[in-house]
């Protein structure tokens, strides 16, 4: 249908070629209009980026100088950086957002890898159970899980720690089921043909099946990767010890400690996404496909 | 013993150590999904029949945390403006996802690169985003007044006056989502086969008459998916709430999430807070049936 709704054509009869001009020109002239609209919703979209990458160039005074300043006058990111870390340990948060994506990243797609394989592959006494259990973790929203965790939490003595920050918000149902998913379609003669060369379970879960489903485990650690960098309430919650903010909370404490510096806010923010926003430019298939699988997963 | 037998019984034994390395390799899901999914669970619901504090033993209360709802002034503020939130934001990114989609379901110059730009607000994190619109909202120094002022619109001050505060926290999730759902709809849109438009266009069937009788019963099930989706996100709204406009002013856009956050964190009433959890959960999976019925019934 693509075409068709665009150009509607006209009957062919009579004088050909002025026909095809015209069709042509009603053509192009269709073209330019929608490209003016894009053009205006893309300005729309993108005006509240390049708002914060100007504030972010600017002197605070600029930043509230009346009337507004559109442009900064020298750009002053390295000035910024230096203020805001006069006042934050930014690049401690940095570092424990890092720490924190990391592993959580590296162990969602493990134990997700792990548990996929063992429902995708073996057949053993409750297993649909366990399965249909875990999808339906996935239909029961966070707030009955918050406050439950929170004390879990509280009373294993993790409260402040890496491990409190990562383990509980790493393993999701749907990764899990991502891997389930592509592991099923692994043939069981290439297993068994690993198991007769006498290849320990472990070993053929390692060498032969995870290489076969890299796609998925690239997909999964891109969703985790960005949702473990973004996570803002389980933090917010379990850490109060500065020292392991994450760069959201730190943001957060910044805006409730030094509000007016909207140059130094809108530079750290700037960093905080860039990673994301990177992979996103870099990855753009894979995300843009593992945000559907997530999206559809019933 | 017959060979067949034998080989029976070796299958068994073999199977048996098979299902044991399978419970192996699930078995650390089993231990994390119970005690960080199914504990958890558990507590808050029978937290929400008592008035535990985090530091005394939870004592049973029956349901007095949820007679406390129906006379507690924020709490029902908080209903009314998530309603107000969830009202404005699940009927707006629908339309504007789903308009977007049938124009990037078609091909034109530049529609990667346009499709790009409408979906990067949604790879912003919500925090970050938060930051950004709270600095495009400030009155006299921020973008939204210059712009306002620019185009003669009125001149709202979406951080300090009540009466707008919550539709400035829904402009926001509109621009942040809407990349994300035409994105879901386009994938739903590609997977309707083009014979069918084909078969129609034969029959003699017009553009609209198409997109009535293939387009939209087709779509079906991605609405209902998207309505619930939409609906489960407004309603955990929680970062812009805190972070642009902290709940006021007079707690104007102090949604349940902020609410509950605040009971429970602030305030430390854990029992009221899971009650105020549950009442969430069960408002939730009551508009999901309801979606359900509407979207069956109309087929």
């Amino acid at each position: 249908m693509s075409s068709q709704t665009l150009v509607h054509r006209p009957p062919r009869n009579g004088n050909g070629s002025v026909w095809a001009s015209a069709v042509a020109l009603r053509r192009l002239a269709q073209q330019v209009l929608l490209w003016a609209g894009l053009l205006v919703l893309s300005a729309v979209m993108l005006a509240p980026l390049v708002w914060m990458i100007g504030g972010a160039m600017k002197s605070n005074g600029e930043v509230m100088a009346i009337p507004i300043q559109w442009l900064p006058s020298e750009i002053r990111l390295a000035q910024n950086y230096r203020d805001m870390m006069g006042r934050i340990p930014y690049t401690r948060y940095y570092l424990n957002s890092v720490i924190v994506a990391v592993f959580a990243t590296a162990g969602s797609v493990f134990f997700s890898a792990l548990i996929g394989y063992g429902l995708a592959k073996f057949e053993f006494p409750g297993k649909r159970y366990f399965f249909g259990f875990i999808m339906a973790t996935m239909m029961v929203p966070s707030q009955l899980t918050l406050i439950g965790l929170y004390v879990v939490v509280k009373n294993l003595g993790w409260l402040n720690t890496y491990h409190g920050l990562i383990v509980p918000e790493m393993l999701t149902a749907f990764g899990i089921f991502l891997m389930r998913q592509s592991m099923l379609v692994i043939p069981d003669e290439l297993i068994d043909a690993a198991r007769i060369d006498g290849s320990g379970e472990f070993r053929i879960f390692t060498a032969i099946v995870l290489p076969l489903v890299k796609p998925a485990l690239a997909t999964l650690a891109i969703l985790a990767g960005t949702a473990h960098w973004d996570s803002f309430l389980w933090p917010l919650i379990v850490i109060s010890d500065k020292r392991l903010y994450t760069l959201p909370v730190g943001l957060r404490f910044f805006l409730s400690d030094y509000g007016s510096y909207y140059n130094e806010l809108m530079l750290g923010s700037l960093l905080a996404l860039l990673p994301v926003l990177a992979m996103f430019l870099i990855f753009q298939r894979q995300f843009i496909r593992g945000v559907i699988n997530s999206g559809l997963k019933q | 013993m017959t060979a067949a037998e034998s080989n029976r019984t070796r299958r068994a034994r073999r199977m048996d150590r098979r299902a044991w390395i399978g419970l192996g390799f699930v078995l650390p899901g089993i231990i994390y999904f119970s005690l960080f999914f199914l504990y958890p669970v558990i507590s808050a619901l029978s937290w929400s029949f008592t008035n535990y504090d985090l530091v005394t033993e939870p004592r049973y209360i029956g349901l007095d945390n949820f007679r406390y709802m129906l006379n507690d002034r924020h709490f029902i503020n908080g209903v009314i403006v998530t309603f107000k939130y969830v009202l404005g934001v699940v009927p707006s990114v629908i339309v504007t996802g789903f308009l977007l989609a049938l124009l990037f379901n078609q091909a034109f110059p530049g529609r990667a690169f346009f499709r790009t730009v409408i979906f990067v607000p949604y790879v912003i994190s919500i925090v970050a985003a938060s930051f950004i619109w709270r600095y495009v909202y400030q009155p006299t120094y921020g973008l939204w007044p210059q712009v306002a002022g620019f185009l003669h619109l009125p001149q709202i001050n979406f951080l300090n006056d009540g009466r707008y505060a919550i539709w400035g926290l829904v402009i926001i999730a509109i621009w942040r989502v809407s990349g994300y759902y035409m994105v879901i709809f386009l994938s739903g849109l590609q997977n309707i086969s083009a014979e069918l438009y084909e078969a129609a266009a034969i029959d003699g069937a017009g553009t609209i008459t198409r997109f009535r009788y293939i387009t939209l019963p087709l779509m079906k099930p991605i609405m209902l998916f998207v309505l619930i989706v939409a609906t489960i996100g407004a309603f955990q709204a929680f970062a812009p709430a805190l972070l642009v406009t902290g709940g006021g002013p007079a707690g104007a856009t102090r949604v349940l999430q902020l609410y509950l956050y605040e009971t429970g964190w602030l305030f430390l009433r854990f029992g009221y807070a899971s009650a105020i959890a549950v009442f969430m959960v069960l408002i939730l999976t009551a508009l999901t049936i309801v979606y359900m019925r509407l979207v069956k019934v109309e087929t």
